[in-house]
């Protein structure tokens, strides 16, 4: 992993999941910023990460699993299968954040450009 | 870096938010219109809040008393529902005790996600509400979509706490 590659992963993956945790633990904060934004910011994460981890070439096996398992997720909540409260509101957060992920890798892998060219 | 390490490396990685997402959820959620079900007089420094104990098992009952140790700092008591209501013994002191708040467990049906040819998955969900203990005014609940099932104590305190950070 060089210099930019670590650029990119502290950019999109530590930097969003810091700014996430950060909302969590304010409580002076309310309504869409404290319930979704840090959701929106964990799926930037989590899709950025598998991104970063495949040199920003789209595997699709993976994109579709990680949206799968975002609305599993949900919806194994809402039935009460594992802690946590379902909302399909959540849903929709997860898939417009997972879809901006995808739409703006191309231009993470021209900005980070030269190390995917040395790293594959 | 080889195709399986990479696969490998991405199973880690969903694992590893997954498991991030599951400790943290639920725990931050709030109601938006506390300030329209919070009572206007209630002050949670001033006196002790009387909290009814939770409307399903003893087991739940220990999970909200560990949820309030560790998120709600203001004086309270868990209690029975008589306690609260009775105008007798330790609790009677009504300015010792101004308000409590008391639970209400919904049940309903909820139609399967086909489209309802299945089976009606069974839902529960709690909903809380202040009582002025002077007055005997009751005050309402959420009218935030609750979907929080059995912790759903846990937006209604968060709400609280928020309220007067």
């Amino acid at each position: 992993m060089n210099k930019l590659h670590k650029i990119d992963l502290f950019i999109n993956v530590i930097i969003p999941m810091v700014i996430g945790v950060g909302i969590y633990t304010t409580w002076h904060l309310s309504g869409f910023v404290r319930n979704q934004l840090p959701d929106a910011l964990w799926a930037w994460a989590l899709f950025s990460c598998l991104l970063i981890l495949w040199n920003r070439k789209v595997n699709t096996f993976w994109v579709v699993a990680s949206f799968v398992s975002c609305i599993a997720f949900e919806i194994l909540q809402n039935y009460k299968w594992i802690p946590g409260t379902g909302d399909y509101f959540d849903v929709m957060v997860y898939v417009i954040s997972g879809t901006v992920a995808l739409l703006t890798n191309q231009y993470f892998f021209i900005l980070f450009n030269y190390n995917y060219d040395h790293t594959n | 870096m080889t195709t399986r390490i990479k696969n490998l490396l991405s199973i880690f990685t969903m694992g590893l938010f997954f498991t991030i997402a599951i400790a943290s959820s639920a725990s931050h959620k709030t109601y938006k219109d506390a300030a329209n079900w919070i009572p206007p007089g209630f002050n949670p420094n001033s006196g002790t809040l009387l909290i009814e104990t939770h409307p399903l098992k003893t087991k739940q009952n220990d999970r909200m008393i560990e949820f309030l140790q560790k998120n709600y700092p203001y004086p309270y008591e868990v209690v029975v529902s008589s306690a609260i209501n009775s105008k007798e013994g330790k609790y009677a002191d009504t300015k010792k005790y101004p308000f409590a708040v008391v639970w209400e467990g919904k049940s309903s049906l909820v139609a399967s996600p086909n489209g309802g040819t299945g089976r009606a998955m069974p839902e529960y969900n709690m909903y809380g509400n202040f009582v002025d203990r002077t007055t005997g005014k009751e005050y309402p609940t959420t009218k935030k979509i609750n979907n929080y099932g059995q912790i759903g104590y846990v937006p209604f305190f968060n709400s609280i706490t928020q309220q007067f950070k």
